[in-house]
């Protein structure tokens, strides 16, 4: 059928950001699969060392190169490139693909786009990829007759004063190409517009101002829909913002399907998405954002994004309709009726019309508790840098596992605002932080009226009421210590075992006995887009109390494997890199795998890397009755939950409990100062040497404190190093601490006497393990897996290791920060405020460094 | 501002070749005798378009001729003999004619096409569909298929767009 | 809280807590898919004798609207849920779910798990069900013996004529339990509608001089219609440009000669895909069907199959080969007259006006 393309490349999403997870890295790998299976080959250019990809893409295929398009092209030159994407990629990726177009070279070397194509994708990612701020886009879409808010350029005081009877406030005015930065102040009357219009137009370096409909307060609603070569459209879900369109979507609740929209509304929204689609020639994805106004049954189109992102991750978790691989298939050409799925598919899924019998809600996760310098209010730019998903058979249910997942007690506990003053409530009900989940919590728990709610903070009251009844049920439970009734009430709406034990004060022992007693047992059911219509064998789940439960053991030879959860700061998108080549390794060693873990972005989730799926918060309740139903051989549980190992190490249970990705934090330390360091694997017979490290810190070259050290060398490049002398320090380090697994030994140097000595030992950290396989080409999460489940064969394994310090190929990782995105400056940059990382390889040190930044 | 106005979106037009489509078969009591005629250029796409949606209801390929009237024009003076008239030629003796057009006006290329068909054979009905019937007839001809009406000034051109060689389908009307 | 039971006629029960109206109930259990249209459903006539099935967990969420009637009377039997939203919005002053319900005797169920009803009724021959408040052998007798009414229509349709004036083409609408839907299409295409009832003859129809008639669609077997409707309908076909929808469609099939099944499980959602023959695109419609054509039985010397469901294969759309006649089975007509893929109402009055110039013509 498309026998033309055989080499895809597909330019990937770069480091980790806020706003931005492991989600298109996620739909990338379902790609990269989908297109193995029939023969056509995928490369990647990316620089982010945690993408999955460079991982599991054959090493020849993958360019670890900064996204740009000398880089590209240059692949384009030298390999055979059939066809290139950008919805895997952010703006980068686009305006590199529109740069190529333009410039000709694709037409010169026969390269197709996909995703979008070569007389649209010039259409997208403007100045700001707002609509109204993209003219092209912008009269195409007038032209159809789909409503965008149409701005209007004031060019002078003259123009000004003749237009002023017609604005209609609030109104919100921006300066045209302006000094710097790009603010919308918003108006909401004749005077306050003229205390400050003069200065916005001087913030014009052409003295020109856009007026625009303010639609700040209005609901923000998203369409997540696909597009085939045949025209046939479909809407995969829609999604709702708990917050106004002035809270950016990253940082709003969401659910999924949208709660508040009549069918009138629904259906304009899906007729108008289709419209887009078929106006723009998209052929692939769409997420569109709406502005909704449902007083006035007003709307208005506010971004078409034709990629996958965190929206489009949302939907295809929320429904089970596998999104990533169908986009995958559309893309090269398929249309919906040729696709093939994987047989455990039901073979109509593709052509039937995702629906649900469940709802979906999304939390923000948030930096704050890192960084709390930031400014916390929530606004139109994004600062969450992670997602929980909570998924029930109700939106209480949904919303409260959502909830749970997106706080940090380990035991379930919700944080209280009960000492806040009123004016300190109202303060933060007009002006949100990310507190605002608790805050909204605690004035509806002081009895504000929903509708007064609504109209303090534009949100639905729908949320309120939601909210309201969920207490009513916490007060009933709270009233009723140890009822049966009143823990099958609070656990039909999502509460955890920990606020049993919190409100009735007990263990959790006793409240699992309790349950144990229930006519209702903890059910599951299954996350498949058609809600029971159809016989599917998706492997998806999510907790309920219901009559019937859809999951049954998977296998009695399974490994459960916990996932991280909430990505706030620190290792994040590099313990789910970790998480999901668990997963992988542990399949290809014959266990079926099943993992728990509620972070929509991320790459542990993909259905086709594990046998089955939890989508549930990942708290002790849950884990045992997990266990309870699957009786796992082995279960791995991440080293920074300590309640969690604690808890589960005192089960007699049938399974080994393995600790794995280790804690960051577990180190020992003579002095917390290093400049390099050496990475061993210990068995419980060996001490494997693998490779030097060498650690810069960005903030000043000779600080030698080691959460200071966020850039990493390998090999540590010194001349003089005598490596036999350091092994042996090494290896005498790690008999006297009798640790196992990947580990490190840090060293410090003095610089008066030029010595060195140990300074301290931990396990590998997360994020150096994964540079560790990238500069080896050997996957050490494999061989970790091997050592665990006893399968592991170590002469084999030294025989790969490639021998370090004397190659010429040098690699550098250097951390980023999300300091720029929060509006952050003159913090220290420490290892804890990690958000991401950049890879590169050179000859030599020099080198390395120059691609770093090419 | 440019001056062209949309009379016919890309929707409607569909909708006027199916329609035209099932009158098509209304008429002729099915396809098995029927031969289109599609006159270039924009009368032989929609011919096409036409045949398969035939093809898709019945499953039977009706057959798609495709006419150059340029020579039989009475308002062109000069001829080149060597253009052929048709190609795609299929038997027409006998057989009922649907000839395709995009605009019909004044009526002389519908003569012209019958003075052409009439070198080719001897058909034994001739029908006329037309996407657009925008008035002013010189000559006595009706069509039996019309997808719109669109009654015009002669000072106005009708332009049908066809997806195959303009960049959308449609029908726009300018002023000159 | 108040016990209540969904009792089916297969002898299984499910427990829940009763909101809306506190009677009890008999109907044929439908089960619907779709989101955030519970008032629309309940409003149609075509859901006449059913007790309708949410699969949307949460139903309620946004009360009662007034522009999402579909008839001002409500037609439904009863309603399951998995969990009832008790709302009402203040700033639309509003009526909740649950007061509505109230209001019109409605009884509904909460607190069933609907997926695991979803999944039973598809592997199992369930067709009707009682909501009751024990679920002991006597309301399991009752259920076995209740018979359903076969008057449908008749309890439905409009028993008076009545005209919905507009500027443009006048139309017929037969109402066998029309959806406001059906207007709200035709009234934005300005057409002057006259809505008759179901039994209007041919005769009367044509005195009211119309460029074509419509057929609404409406509850219950097309088999359980009276000869003399199906008589009517074969008069109009010859004569005026004729367009049928949901029961409509059926009816149009019978005249033209082909034969009605009941569905195994009727299917109410918008989730199949459904290929339009002509130019093979693939649209997701309203569906809401118990009864379908057999394929077989369309007798393709009269008869053009024009859509179909491409999940379980039924007949979604007719053409008759001689006449300007033309039938879907599912809703083309959206709320408010919003646009969309399906464009039949725009055909239908280009067909009326394609008729017209024939007719002028002879």
């Amino acid at each position: 059928m498309n026998c033309e393309i055989k080499n895809i490349l597909i330019i990937g999403g770069g480091p980790s950001d806020v706003g931005h997870e492991n989600e298109q890295d996620a739909a990338a790998f379902q790609a990269f699969s989908m297109w193995k299976n029939i023969g056509i080959k995928t490369f990647i250019i990316d620089n982010n060392p945690y993408s999955l990809l460079l991982q599991e893409v054959p090493a020849s295929d993958v360019f670890v190169k900064n996204i740009n398009t000398q880089n590209v092209e240059e692949i384009i030159k030298t390999k055979k490139i059939d066809a290139i994407t950008s919805i895997y990629g952010k703006k980068e990726a686009l305006k590199v693909i529109q740069r190529l177009n333009k410039n000709g070279i694709l037409k010169n070397y026969n390269v197709k786009i996909i995703g979008l194509n070569e007389n649209n994708i010039s259409l997208f990612g403007g100045i700001k990829d707002n609509v109204d701020n993209n003219t092209v886009l912008a009269n195409r879409l007038l032209e159809n007759d789909i409503p965008i808010l149409a701005s209007n350029i004031i060019n002078d005081f003259d123009e000004l004063r003749s237009n002023i009877e017609k604005i209609k406030f609030p109104v919100s005015v921006k300066p045209v190409n302006p000094i710097k930065g790009q603010y919308r102040n918003v108006f909401q009357n004749v005077e306050d517009l003229n205390a400050q219009i003069n200065d916005i137009f001087q913030q014009s370096k052409v003295n020109k101002i856009s007026l625009e409909k303010e639609v700040g307060t209005y609901k923000e609603i998203g369409m997540v829909a696909i597009r085939d070569k045949a025209g046939t459209k479909m809407i995969i879900s829609s999604l709702e913002d708990m917050n106004p369109v002035k809270v950016n979507s990253t940082d709003s609740v969401v659910f999924a399907p949208a709660q508040t929209l009549n069918d009138i509304m629904l259906q304009q929204l899906r007729a108008t998405t289709f419209k887009v689609m078929d106006c723009l020639g998209i052929k692939g994805i769409c997420h569109i954002q709406f502005a909704v106004n449902s007083k006035t049954d007003e709307y208005y189109v506010l971004k078409i994004n034709p990629f996958f992102n965190q929206e489009t991750s949302i939907a295809a978790k929320a429904t089970g309709y596998p999104l990533a691989m169908i986009v995958a298939s559309i893309i090269i050409n398929y249309s919906l009726t040729e696709i093939k799925l994987p047989p455990k598919f039901n073979k109509l899924t593709p052509i039937l019309q995702p629906i649900n019998d469940h709802i979906t809600v999304k939390t923000p996760i948030w930096p704050f508790d890192y960084l709390d310098m930031a400014d916390s209010h929530l606004g139109p730019h994004a600062k969450a840098t992670g997602a929980a998903i909570g998924v029930g058979r109700s939106a209480e249910a949904a919303f409260m596992n959502a909830l749970r997942s997106s706080q940090p007690s380990p035991k379930d506990v919700l944080p209280s605002y009960n000492y806040l003053s009123e004016d300190d409530l109202i303060e933060q009900l007009l002006h949100p932080t990310d507190q605002q989940l608790l805050i909204l919590y605690e004035a509806v728990n002081r009895g504000y009226s929903t509708n007064d709610l609504s109209e303090i903070t534009k949100i639905d009251e729908f949320f309120f009421v939601i909210m309201k009844n969920i207490l009513k049920i916490v007060k009933f439970v709270k009233d009723n210590p140890l009822d049966p009734k009143a823990l099958l009430a609070g656990d039909r709406y999502g509460f955890g075992n920990g606020m049993f034990c919190h409100y009735w004060n007990v263990s959790n022992q006793t409240v699992v006995y309790l349950q144990e007693n229930l006519n209702n047992k903890k059910t599951y059911k299954m996350i498949e887009p058609t809600a029971g219509e159809f016989i599917e064998n998706t492997d998806s789940f999510y907790g309920s109390y219901e009559s019937e439960s859809d999951s049954n053991q998977l296998s009695n030879n399974s490994a459960l494997v916990i996932g991280k959860g909430r990505n706030h700061l620190g290792p994040n998108t590099a313990a789910d890199t970790y998480t999901a080549e668990m997963l992988i390794q542990l399949h290809k060693l014959g266990y079926k795998t099943i993992i728990l873990n509620n972070n929509p972005n991320s790459v542990s989730l993909i259905p086709i890397i594990s046998d089955k799926q939890y989508i549930e918060p990942v708290q002790l309740g849950e884990i045992l009755n997990i266990i309870k139903l699957e009786k796992p051989s082995y279960v791995f549980l991440p080293g920074n939950r300590h309640y969690l190992i604690r808890e589960l190490s005192k089960l007699k249970d049938n399974f080994t409990l393995i600790v794995l990705p280790p804690d960051q934090k577990n180190g020992i330390w003579n002095v917390p100062k290093a400049d390099f360091a050496i990475d061993l694997l210990v068995s419980r017979n060996e001490i494997i040497p693998i490779s030097t490290v060498g650690f810069k810190s960005q903030e000043d070259i000779d600080d030698d404190e080691v959460d200071k050290q966020t850039d990493y060398y390998i090999p540590f490049g010194k001349d003089a190093l005598d490596i036999k002398k350091i092994e042996k320090m090494a290896k005498n380090e790690v008999q006297e601490h009798q640790l196992t697994g990947l580990i490190q030994v840090l060293f410090h140097t003095n610089h008066h006497t030029g010595g060195y000595a140990v300074s301290g030992i931990t396990p590998l950290r997360i994020t150096e393990t994964i540079f560790l396989n990238e500069v080896t080409g050997i996957n050490w999460i494999k061989i970790l897996m091997q050592m665990y489940t006893e399968h592991f064969n170590p002469s084999f394994l030294k025989k790969l290791i490639p021998s370090i310090d004397s190659t010429s190929r040098f690699a550098i990782m250097q951390i980023i920060f999300p300091f720029k995105s929060l509006g952050i400056s003159n913090i220290p940059k420490k290892r804890d405020f990690e958000i991401g990382a950049k890879l590169s390889f050179g000859k030599s040190i020099s080198d390395s460094q120059k691609n770093l930044l090419k | 501002m440019n001056n062209e106005k949309v009379v016919l979106d890309n929707m409607s037009m569909q909708r006027a070749l199916t329609r035209i489509t099932y009158e098509i078969i209304e008429k002729n009591k099915g396809v098995n005798n029927l031969v289109l005629i599609g006159i270039k250029t924009r009368g032989v796409y929609l011919a096409k378009r036409i045949a398969n949606r035939l093809k898709k209801l019945e499953n039977t390929d009706v057959p798609v001729i495709e006419l150059d009237i340029t020579n039989y024009r009475d308002d062109k003076k000069e001829k080149n003999n060597s253009q052929k008239v048709a190609t795609n030629v299929v038997d027409i003796n006998e057989k009922n004619i649907v000839l395709v057009d995009d605009v019909l006006f004044t009526g002389r290329t519908v003569r012209a096409a019958l003075g052409a068909i009439n070198e080719i054979g001897r058909p034994k009905r001739i029908n006329l569909a037309v996407l657009v019937d925008r008035g002013h007839h010189e000559l006595p001809i009706r069509a039996d298929f019309v997808g719109k009406n669109i009654p015009s000034s002669k000072d106005e051109t009708i332009k049908v767009l066809v997806s195959e060689i303009d960049d959308r389908d449609g029908v726009e009307i300018t002023k000159k | 809280m108040v016990k209540k039971y969904l009792i089916l006629d297969d002898g299984t029960s499910f427990v829940g807590e009763a909101f809306g109206d506190l009677s009890t109930a008999t109907g044929e259990l439908a089960i619907n898919s779709n989101l955030n249209n519970y008032q629309e459903s309940l409003t149609d006539p075509l859901y006449h004798n059913q007790i309708i099935t949410f699969t949307q967990p949460s139903i309620g969420n946004i009360g009662i609207n007034p522009k999402s009637y579909e008839s001002i009377l409500t037609s439904a039997k009863g309603i399951v849920v998995h969990q009832e939203e008790n709302i009402s919005f203040s700033h639309l002053k509003n009526l909740s779910l649950n007061s509505f319900l109230k209001e019109r005797h409605i009884p509904g169920i909460c607190q069933i798990d609907t997926r695991a009803l979803q999944k039973y009724v598809h592997t199992h021959n369930v067709k009707k069900a009682s909501i009751v408040n024990n679920n002991d052998a006597h309301a399991f007798d009752q259920l076995q013996a209740s018979v359903l009414s076969n008057q449908q229509i008749q309890s439905v349709a409009t028993p008076k004529p009545y005209l919905v004036p507009g500027s443009g083409i006048t139309i017929v609408v037969i109402d066998l339990g029309l959806r406001e839907s059906i207007v709200r299409q035709l009234s934005k295409l300005n057409c002057n509608l006259i809505v008759v009832p179901w039994n209007t003859s041919f005769s009367e129809i044509k005195n009211l001089d119309p460029e074509g008639v419509v057929i609404s669609s409406g509850p219950g077997s097309p088999e359980e219609i009276e000869n003399s409707v199906i008589d009517n309908i074969l008069e109009i076909q010859k004569e005026l440009p004729l367009f049928g929808i949901g029961l409509g469609h059926e009816l149009i099939a019978i005249v033209n000669g082909a034969k009605i099944k009941r569905l195994k499980i009727g299917h109410y959602g918008d989730n199949h895909p459904v290929k339009k023959i002509i130019t093979n695109e693939i649209v997701y419609p309203h569906q809401a069907q118990d009864y379908a054509i057999v394929t077989d039985s369309v007798d393709t010397s009269k008869l053009i199959i024009t859509y179909v469901d491409l999940i379980n294969g039924t007949v979604q759309g007719l053409r008759s080969r001689d006449y300007p006649t033309f039938s879907v089975q599912f809703l083309p007509e959206s709320a408010l007259g919003i646009e969309n893929n399906l464009d039949l109402f725009d055909e239908f009055i280009e067909s009326v006006v394609a008729h017209r110039r024939v007719k002028y013509e002879l």
